[in-house]
């Protein structure tokens, strides 16, 4: 990893770890509240309220890693801490997601959905970590290089 | 003693006072307004029930209480009109028994006073529970099957069970006449003449004087009920096929209560927009997440063979 790499994984992850830090704030206030949903945003815990607080605290905690991982990025056990972030968001928006594809295929009152309903269950509003998911994949370059580096 | 042959006057009187006897047991059974004999029983319907505070504790009404008790109610009073005709009480309770047989209580009356006050109270509440006491009804309609399920609501009913403090309700009929005795003897003395303008009921919340007034739509009530009705009930000059087709009227009536939703029964509530399915934004994300499963295939597959 050059030094121009790191830098802008620093300010990358600063960001990154910024933004987990206000959702997973916001789902806390959420889970304490209720629940919301704004726009497309989703905190209502309506599928599952019990796993809201839960989601909030795995929010914080993701922010809590990226941020204290910043600090010289390149070495190693810094990075590890990025990766165990990126991989917390995995898990859980794999789980979003994959409570998608499931609940997509069977219909209402049919074995099958509609065309309609299929594509209709992948609508917004979407969990905070859906949308941190597609960001925290940047980490695999850098797990990648490390790798190269390592060679 | 003579036997065999019985005297033809003897048998006369006999088959008099069984016709007589049969005639005044078909009677009683027209006279409980709240029933109707033969009726078919509801079809299945899901109504929420009604969620009130009485003194810091909830409570959730259903129809089912409101039917139980409407039933208890004219249980009693038919019990009390049966004393006054000197019957034993072994020959009340067959009457009773026979008269209630099936009965839910659900009726006509009772489900449309229960429909308004659920409207009503999330109107005026929305998602909060009203306390019991912050309730006041004004009612139009002087049935027994109406007020009692009001009486129910507001705990101002005799025997509502578990009441620790009551709401209020009043009965102003459409023509200004306010009825303030609301025993099912008095009632009968305003059933005689009704129409639309009695299906009608205004809820309000006493501690902001918010009100809302619930006003059944034209139609609901088929045409003719009222006419029918006042020839079975009040006269009694139907035939049996008016009666007949009386007790089909109500049976749609009352089904429709306990089946149809707010805006097809009510005056004034819109019909909510259903919203309509983002096909376009999940068929964005589907794509994107088989664009993305994609190449996150082709990235290990790729991985794989270097390694190789």
């Amino acid at each position: 990893m050059n030094e121009m790499e790191e830098k802008f994984g620093q300010i990358y992850f600063t960001i990154l770890g910024a933004v987990a830090l206000a959702f997973g704030a916001a789902e806390l206030i959420a889970s304490a509240g209720g629940g919301f949903t704004w726009g497309i945003l989703d905190s209502s815990g309506a599928t599952d309220p019990l796993f809201l607080p839960w989601r909030a605290i795995i929010l914080l905690s993701v922010g809590f890693f990226y941020l204290s991982s910043v600090k010289d990025f390149a070495e190693v056990h810094q990075l590890a801490k990025a990766v165990m972030a990126s991989i917390m968001i995995w898990i859980v928006a794999g789980m979003a997601i994959w409570t998608r594809i499931a609940s997509s295929i069977p219909g209402e009152e049919t074995w099958f959905n509609s065309l309609e309903g299929f594509l209709a269950s992948y609508a917004p509003p979407y969990c905070p970590e859906m949308f941190l998911l597609p960001f925290s994949l940047v980490i695999v370059y850098y797990i990648m290089k490390e790798k190269e580096a390592e060679k | 003693m003579r036997s065999g042959k019985l005297p033809l006057k003897a048998v006369a009187v006999t088959i008099m006072a069984l016709v007589l006897m049969a005639l005044s047991t078909a009677s009683f059974t027209i006279t409980v307004d709240a029933h109707m004999p033969g009726a078919k029983a509801p079809p299945a319907f899901e109504l929420s029930p009604i969620v009130i505070a009485d003194d810091g504790t909830e409570i959730e009404i259903t129809i089912e209480d409101v039917g139980n008790y409407h039933n208890e109610r004219m249980k009693e009073f038919k019990r009390d009109m049966l004393k006054k005709q000197n019957k034993t009480e072994e020959e009340i309770d067959k009457i009773i028994e026979k008269e209630f047989a099936g009965s839910t209580g659900i009726c006509p009356c009772s489900s449309f006073a229960f429909r308004a006050a659920l409207l009503g109270i999330s109107e005026l509440w929305g998602d909060e529970i009203p306390e019991r006491a912050d309730i006041k009804f004004i009612t139009r309609r002087p049935t027994p099957g109406a007020t009692q399920c009001l009486q129910y609501i507001t705990g101002t009913g005799p025997g509502v069970p578990d009441v620790k403090s009551k709401g209020e309700l009043q009965m102003i009929l459409p023509d200004g006449t306010e009825v303030t005795d609301l025993s099912v003897k008095n009632l009968k003395k305003y059933m005689v003449d009704m129409n639309l303008s009695n299906w009608n009921i205004v809820i309000i919340r006493k501690s902001t004087g918010d009100e809302f007034e619930v006003q059944v739509k034209e139609g609901v009530i088929p045409e003719g009920f009222f006419e029918l009705r006042k020839k079975v009930k009040v006269e009694k000059t139907a035939t049996p096929e008016e009666i007949e087709e009386f007790r089909t009227q109500w049976e749609a009536v009352r089904d429709a209560f306990l089946t149809q939703p707010d805006w097809e029964l009510f005056e004034g509530v819109e019909e909510p927009e259903e919203e309509e399915p983002d096909v376009v934004g999940g068929a964005i994300f589907f794509s994107i997440l088989v664009i993305g499963l994609g190449l996150l295939l082709v990235l290990s597959l790729r991985v794989r063979v270097k390694v190789r």
